[in-house]
């Protein structure tokens, strides 16, 4: 975020500065119907425009977040562990198929059995 | 005027590495196993299942990357890559994105006599999706087994500019991996795939074209074959006057065509994040270091090294060079036996007949202490040429020595007609008188003649042999 802000020009506009990444972005019905289609959502009309609330709160806050000077902080991806554990490379006992195929919706022999589609790669 | 276009190519390669377990778990990697078969939480994706990443992924990622003349970075994280499939339970494949361990190197390879180097934009680790199985009535089947297995994304620079340079290029990778021993090398299982972005722009500009993405071309002439026909494809939109759509597109070996998976309107979304499950990865110096030391001498620089000192033809350099299997015989072979020529077309012709290789390894039906010992002994003059191939054959895939088959069978050069006529000869010069008497027709003296060769070859010249030689030198025909 930091490295962002230093692309960014920030202007001053009748004594106040306005920078130009602080400013809120509002969400349009266009985003929540994307963003539902991504999660395979199916929305009513209403439920769309009640997310466009909910998410413009968010996005409020996000902009609350921004005013704070970042730009000599390091981005954080992780919290709580430093570094990643590694483990050996054994192997386990598998799951018992069975057991689990059982828990499938359907099976078509030792598998898990979905609508036809093609592959994608 | 048709316009001249310039082909651009960067490739996409993901290679399997060769654990025995999952990149996030410790399910099995084995290959062909019954569908569903090693299959655990993390697999599954159940609800609190952890990843806890494998050592020896790391280890095998680093190596193939210092293989590449890559850097790599101390820290680097793990991000979902986020889509829904039926292969991938999870909803996100977990992978590395905007901060991957390693970027900027090279492969280096030669094409028609010319040396090629070719930028790395990056290696990240990843893993494998699923297996599907379609068309079982109504319904697609998803096997979970290579769901994890850990692989390598290796992605090319946009430096190739012919089909024949994108196969080259494979080719050279698959051998550079199947040396530092990361990767089987094997196609056909998909331990090796390869997507190919392609586009087009007019001769010298420097702008690049809109490019389409080729998926999944398994063979080395699938390779070669889905470019050409892609960029056929493209020339003749361009030439028309259209323009290049940016899509993803499967080629058909069957037909050789290509067609439209996704047009960039269904482009994916992938909303990478940094996987919270799996903290940053570090990768201490001391790994690094001791990757470094296996990597060893690539099979490039030993092509190279093998013309230039050991005197071998670029092409049996190259024939020797790509399995480091064989590479290994040969060296292990040279260490006994320094004649580099004469090993070189022994493993060619003989060896590497009956050899049959698996993945990283190979079985060969000699040991290179057999093949020595046999190369020895043709120069020390104790079995010809000749002789050598026929003991090749009795000591294949058996571990004995060659030395005692010479004696057992009692091949020496004595028994080689070639090696025994000279002195046939001076011993009919040397005793005109009985020589004259069995071209006058007293059979019985030809003994006489046996027994003078026995007694000069300490009795090792096989008799029938030397028989029939005389009778041919005194011209009287065989008994």
């Amino acid at each position: 975020m930091g490295r962002r802000r230093e692309t960014l020009a920030v202007r001053e506009v009748d004594g106040r500065v306005l920078d130009p990444f602080a400013t809120p972005m509002t969400i349009t019905r266009q985003d929540v119907l994307h963003i539902a289609r991504l999660a395979r959502l199916r929305l009513e009309d209403h439920e769309v425009e009640g997310f466009i609330g909910e998410l413009d709160r968010i996005l409020e806050y996000i902009g609350l977040l921004r005013e704070l000077d970042t730009t000599e902080i390091p981005a954080m991806s992780h919290v709580v562990v430093a570094e990643s554990p590694l483990r050996d490379d054994t192997v386990a006992p598998a799951l018992d198929r069975d057991a689990v195929l059982a828990e499938a919706p359907r099976r078509v022999g030792e598998g898990f059995a979905v609508p036809a589609f093609v592959d994608e790669g | 005027m048709a316009t001249s276009y310039e082909t651009v190519i960067g490739l996409e390669v993901h290679a399997q590495l060769l654990t025995a377990s999952k990149l996030f778990c410790s399910s099995s990697t084995e290959f062909g196993s019954t569908p569903n078969s090693h299959i655990s939480p993390v697999t599954l994706g159940l609800p609190g299942a952890l990843p806890v990443l494998n050592r020896r992924a790391v280890e095998m990622a680093v190596r193939a990357a210092l293989a590449l003349s890559c850097t790599i970075h101390e820290r680097s994280i793990f991000a979902r890559k986020n889509y829904f499939y039926p292969d991938l339970p999870k909803g996100y494949q977990v992978s590395q994105y905007e901060e991957p361990f390693s970027t900027d190197g090279h492969l280096e390879f030669e094409l028609e006599g010319a040396v090629r180097r070719v930028g790395i934009v990056r290696v990240h680790m990843e893993e494998d999706a699923g297996k599907n199985v379609h068309g079982v009535g109504g319904d697609s089947v998803v096997d979970l087994n290579r769901a994890g297995v850990p692989l390598i994304e290796i992605v090319g620079a946009p430096d190739l500019r012919s089909s024949g340079e994108a196969a080259a290029y494979m080719r050279a990778l698959r051998d550079v991996l199947l040396y530092i021993g990361v990767n089987d090398g094997n196609l056909e299982e998909g331990s090796l795939r390869c997507d190919a972005n392609v586009s087009l722009r007019p001769l010298g500009q420097v702008e690049l074209g809109t490019r389409c993405e080729l998926k999944n071309l398994n063979s080395f002439r699938f390779v070669q074959k889905a470019i050409d026909v892609e960029v056929a494809r493209q020339t003749a939109i361009l030439d028309a006057g259209g323009t290049i759509e940016q899509e993803t597109r499967a080629f058909h070996p069957e037909f050789g065509t290509t067609s439209t998976l996704r047009s960039k309107e269904d482009a994916h979304d992938y909303r990478y994040f940094p996987e919270p499950d799996l903290p940053p990865l570090v990768i201490p110096p001391a790994m690094i270091e001791a990757q470094r030391a296996l990597v060893g001498e690539l099979p490039f620089a030993r092509r190279q090294r093998w013309v230039s000192e050991l005197g071998l033809t670029p092409a049996a350099a190259l024939i020797l060079s790509q399995h480091p299997a064989v590479a290994r015989l040969f060296e292990d072979t040279l260490a006994a036996y320094p004649q580099p020529v004469q090993v070189a077309n022994w493993i060619q012709t003989e060896v590497l007949r009956g050899a049959r290789s698996h993945g990283t390894t190979m079985e060969f039906g000699v040991t290179s202490g057999q093949l020595a010992e046999l190369l020895g002994l043709v120069e020390a003059g104790t079995i010809s040429g000749k002789q050598a191939k026929e003991v090749f054959a009795v000591i294949e895939g058996t571990l004995r020595s060659p030395r005692a088959v010479v004696s057992e069978l009692g091949l020496r050069v004595v028994a080689d007609a070639g090696s025994l006529r000279p002195l046939c000869e001076e011993l009919i010069a040397a005793h005109p008188k009985e020589a004259a008497a069995v071209r006058a027709g007293k059979r019985g003296i030809l003994g006489f003649f046996v027994g003078q060769v026995m007694k000069r070859t300490n009795k090792s010249a096989e008799p029938k042999l030397v028989n029939d030689l005389f009778a041919e030198l005194l011209g009287i025909g065989p008994e």
